[in-house]
């Protein structure tokens, strides 16, 4: 509008002037009316040209500016899949699949143990998925069989749409869904034609009979009870002009309407009318065009809808706050029957089908789907690694399409874990009750790919994230890292190392003293280096960090990928820094997969609107650590499991996962870690208060049992690293750091690289007979 | 006589084995106290310490990890390393332990020019293999390339010396 007015103040100023001269006599009279005129024609003219320049660049050029759209990733069908029934139809009702006979695409139905269903394909970065009909039978907690309906074949491997999980608007805005007039049903087309622009085929954008007849309309009822406007003028309105009922804004209407005809095919201008129609408002969003709506109203996509529900929308046309199906049931129920009695009077729908349609309810869905995402923690995180590439006003202007890592059964579970756990917690040990927070990371061990983020224990609570912004002290979660650093030199250190757990003091360059002390305060004597950090001691762990030397350990710290600068304090061996939740993921992520880094990931592509792969974020790895140190560190990180500070995990899990995990408390029991992995899925999980008070909770009782339910309930396959060649188990006798023998009373089972096992025998080997030593072997062959 | 010594040594390795192992589960319980029975202490070799059975069931996705990988192979001789990359890492989700698809990834990661990449890949993919020196050889040939590649001369021809050898003891 504003661009419009310098062209309007011309033509006025040269009409001026031209007035001025007419007085001077009738030859210039003449002369000067004949210029006017061609003055008026041509600022006409350029005033068209204006015009028709706006709709050519408008409707050539980039029409609509779309938010960016956010996907989980899709559910992977192939037999030997784990999968259960529950978790598999929630994913189809994630994806708003119906039950029904499974022939039309978003359908399913369940018989026996088999689901049918039919796909609605997918345009995927990496090649489109068809939609397609298949049995997926589901036995055991797998995929037993997937069959192709069509060909009858078994199906090797399939995949499901993935499920939209969050929208990038800006702060106000319009939303649409863009769908090809090819996409929509010919039912739709042909009701709003009847209802809205009966002669639409016929005119040249304006329609002068149907003027005549709503003037004439109007005239007798004395108000405007009919409009006159053709689809493409209502197109221009709602496109080029604002609201407002003024002549001049009128006369631009049907001069660009007149336009877009002359310029554009009826097909193109139905097809952006489609796109364009207001039809409902949420909150600051407001929806345009059929493609949302349909999901705004009915949680479909358009070409899943019925002959009554197509009928609604094209009702809402007239005024969707006014016929809202939501909020006004009656006068929307009134105006769709309306629609279909004109759909069955101009023959495109039987008497019988207007009839059925007629008795149908709205069907809409109760609440509208929400425009704010579910998983907000978790989209902080897609927003954070998307900032690196892209400016925020494109993600929320150029309609790019998210592919994510998120896992929308897992980001449940790891919800429930965290809110059930917390409150379990707050009953059991008397405290108040929602004083505990939390922030979890889920991740795939070989992947690096980010599963699952709780940032709140509301997880809808689009707050501060704790899993991703909060950074704590880490306490005992780095001491694997310590470990590692002293590990990958096994000429020097192997888990059987004897270490000093006795007082320790260290001046410090400002020439105050440091003295560590064990959670138990207790000092332990001579303890191999597996015990010191199965049962997390401090002392020794400090000990052993001041031998390998700091700066070895901060250099390890780096590569297992924790970026952040580390002071070379010795109160770091016993992780006196601040990280998050999702640094820590990094940091154990190096361990479960055997060494090799990878940076957590949650974006797997972006595609622009059209389709085309903008980018693809591939799997990168980096090998941060020697592969055998690293499978003693997961060696050790299992015993910690088993009979360490991670004990207490033993009666949580199922029988038969072995994981391996380390406990964090930090002082005064501020904050409580648990971070850990299986052979599938690995997970950190920080447990403290906003307020940074104490809680009275240690790693073990606040982190442990949430990380627990979370592992217990979607872990499928436990640890099972591949002994690199030349790592050797052996019994060693933790009294001494020596080999010991089978019979040896209290003999510990530890791992060696090549050539670094002890080369002395235990005293205690010496108790124990060789032939029983022998028979023990026949013994425990009984039991293998 | 010689039977009853062994039977007698049979029954005293039992009684170190549950001393050293598992003395809670072989406590008798007290009536009295009638405390829940203590959890049975877990097997004393951990269950990394365990040798899997060699042929221990493949995990599933057998035939969807195969027809991912066929379609990569297609798509790498086309010349599409991208879209191979993407195929690869797509089966790799559904079977993270083939050593196979690494290897692959790491042949592509040299077709795109990363030789960095490539060497990881290839090393992860050796950290799989139980046995197959074929295969390890291979990744050692795939190593030396991307150290070719990468400028490392030395490293190379120390990474083909261990293809060798590898080919070398399979011959």
């Amino acid at each position: 509008m504003a661009r419009r007015k310098p062209a309007k103040k011309t033509t006025s100023r040269r009409k001026g002037k031209t007035r001025r001269r007419a007085a001077r006599g009738p030859r210039r009279l003449w002369r000067a009316a004949f210029g006017a005129l061609l003055i008026g024609i041509l600022g006409l003219g350029g005033y068209v040209a204006y015009l028709d320049y706006e709709i050519h660049t408008q409707f050539e050029g980039k029409r609509w500016s779309l938010p960016a759209r956010v996907f989980a990733r899709p559910l992977e069908l192939y037999p030997g899949r784990g999968l259960d029934r529950e978790q598999f139809v929630r994913e189809l009702e994630l994806l708003h699949y119906r039950r029904g006979d499974a022939i039309r695409g978003g359908e399913f139905r369940e018989q026996g143990g088999r689901i049918f269903l039919s796909t609605r394909g997918f345009p995927f970065a990496d090649g489109p998925e068809p939609p397609r009909r298949l049995i997926v039978e589901i036995r055991g907690g797998q995929v037993a069989g997937l069959t192709d309906i069509e060909t009858g074949q078994p199906a090797t491997l399939a995949r499901l749409e993935p499920a939209l999980i969050a929208n990038i608007y800006p702060a106000h805005g319009e939303d649409r869904v863009l769908v090809r007039l090819d996409e929509v049903p010919d039912t739709l087309v042909d009701a709003l034609i009847t209802v809205e622009d009966r002669r639409f085929h016929e005119h040249r954008g304006v329609d002068f009979t149907a003027i005549a007849r709503a003037a004439l309309a109007n005239l007798r009822a004395g108000r405007t009870v009919q409009g006159g406007s053709t689809l493409t003028q209502q197109l221009v309105k709602n496109y080029f002009l604002t609201q407002d009922r003024t002549l001049r804004r009128k006369i631009n209407e049907a001069i660009m309407a007149l336009l877009l005809e002359r310029r554009y095919s009826k097909p193109e201008i139905l097809e952006a009318y489609l796109n364009e129609v207001y039809l409902g408002q949420d909150g600051q969003r407001s929806i345009h065009g059929f493609g949302l709506a349909s999901q705004f109203y009915f949680q479909r996509r358009l070409d899943e809808l019925g002959t009554d529900q197509l009928a609604l929308l094209v009702a809402m046309v007239r005024g969707p706050s006014y016929y809202d199906p939501r909020r006004r049931p009656e006068r929307a129920l009134t105006r769709r029957n309306l629609v279909l009695d004109l759909m069955e009077a101009q023959e495109g729908l039987s008497a019988d089908a207007a009839r059925r349609a007629r008795a149908r309810p709205l069907g809409v869905s109760a609440r509208p789907p929400s425009g704010v995402t579910p998983f907000p923690a978790f989209l902080d995180l897609v927003r954070q690694q998307l900032r690196r590439d892209y400016r925020e006003r494109d993600l929320q202007t150029e309609g790019l399409l998210i592919f994510t890592t998120l896992d929308p059964g897992i980001q449940m579970a790891a919800e429930s874990a965290v809110a059930g756990r917390l409150a379990w917690i707050e009953r059991a040990r008397g405290l108040d009750v929602g004083s505990l927070q939390a922030g979890a990371v889920v991740s795939a061990v070989d992947s690096g790919e980010v599963l699952a983020v709780v940032g709140d224990r509301n997880p809808r609570h689009a707050g501060f994230n704790r899993a991703v912004n909060a950074r704590r002290p880490v306490g005992s979660l780095l001491k694997p890292a310590v470990y590692l650093a002293a590990l990958s030199r096994p000429a020097e250190y192997t888990l059987a190392t004897m270490l000093d757990d006795g007082p320790l003091t260290v001046r410090l360059e400002d020439g105050s003293d440091w003295s560590p002390r064990n959670y138990d305060r207790e000092h332990h004597g001579q303890v191999p280096a597996l015990e010191a950090l199965v049962h997390s001691y401090n002392i020794s762990t400090a000990r052993l960090g001041l031998s390998v030397g700091l700066n070895r350990v901060i250099d390890q710290i780096h590569r297992l990928g924790v970026a952040r600068d580390l002071r070379p304090y010795p109160s770091l061996l016993l992780g006196a820094v601040e990280l998050s939740p999702l640094e820590m993921t990094h940091m154990y992520q190096s361990l479960a997969a055997g060494g090799f880094e990878t940076p957590p990931r949650a974006i797997r592509e972006v595609m622009n609107q059209e389709g085309a792969l903008l980018q693809r974020y591939g799997l990168n790895l980096r090998q941060a650590a020697d592969p055998a140190a690293v499978y003693l560190v997961t060696a050790a990180l299992h015993e910690v499991t088993r009979r360490g500070t991670g004990a207490a995990l033993r009666g949580l899990l199922p029988e038969g996962l072995p994981v391996a995990g380390k406990t964090g408390t930090t002082g005064d029991n501020r904050d409580a870690w648990f971070a850990g992995y299986a052979g599938d899925y690995l997970s950190v999980i920080w447990v403290g208060r906003d307020d940074n008070a104490p809680m009275g909770l240690s790693g073990s009782s606040g982190a442990l049992p949430v990380w627990a339910e979370l592992m217990g309930g979607i872990s499928r396959r436990g640890l099972e690293p591949v002994r690199p060649d030349g790592v050797e188990w052996l019994l060693i006798d933790p009294a001494n750091g020596l080999r010991a023998v089978e019979g040896c009373e209290g003999a510990l089972w530890m791992p060696f690289i090549d050539g670094s096992a002890p080369g002395g025998m235990s005293p205690c080997a010496d108790g124990v007979p060789a032939a029983v030593r022998r028979s023990f072997r026949w013994f425990r062959g009984l039991f293998e | 006589m010689h039977r009853s010594i062994r039977l007698v040594a049979v029954i005293l390795a039992a009684a170190v084995l549950s001393a050293c192992a598992a003395p809670q589960a072989t406590r008798v319980p007290d009536d009295e106290t009638a405390r829940p029975a203590p959890l049975p202490d877990p097997d004393p070799r951990p269950a990394l310490a365990r040798e899997p059975a060699p042929d221990a069931a493949p995990s599933g996705g057998t035939g969807a990890v195969a027809e991912l990988m066929a379609e990569a192979d297609r798509q790498l001789v086309s010349g599409d390393a991208d879209g191979a990359a993407a195929s690869l890492e797509r089966a790799l989700r559904i079977n993270a332990r083939d050593a196979r698809l690494w290897q692959r990834l790491a042949v592509v990661r040299l077709e795109q020019g990363h030789p960095v990449q490539a060497e990881a890949m290839a090393a992860r993919s050796n950290g799989l293999i139980r046995g197959d020196r074929a295969m390890m050889a291979r990744n050692w040939r795939i190593i030396a390339e991307a150290r070719r590649m990468a400028g490392n001369e030395a490293g190379a021809r120390d990474a083909d010396a261990r293809a060798n050898a590898l080919s070398g003891e399979r011959g």
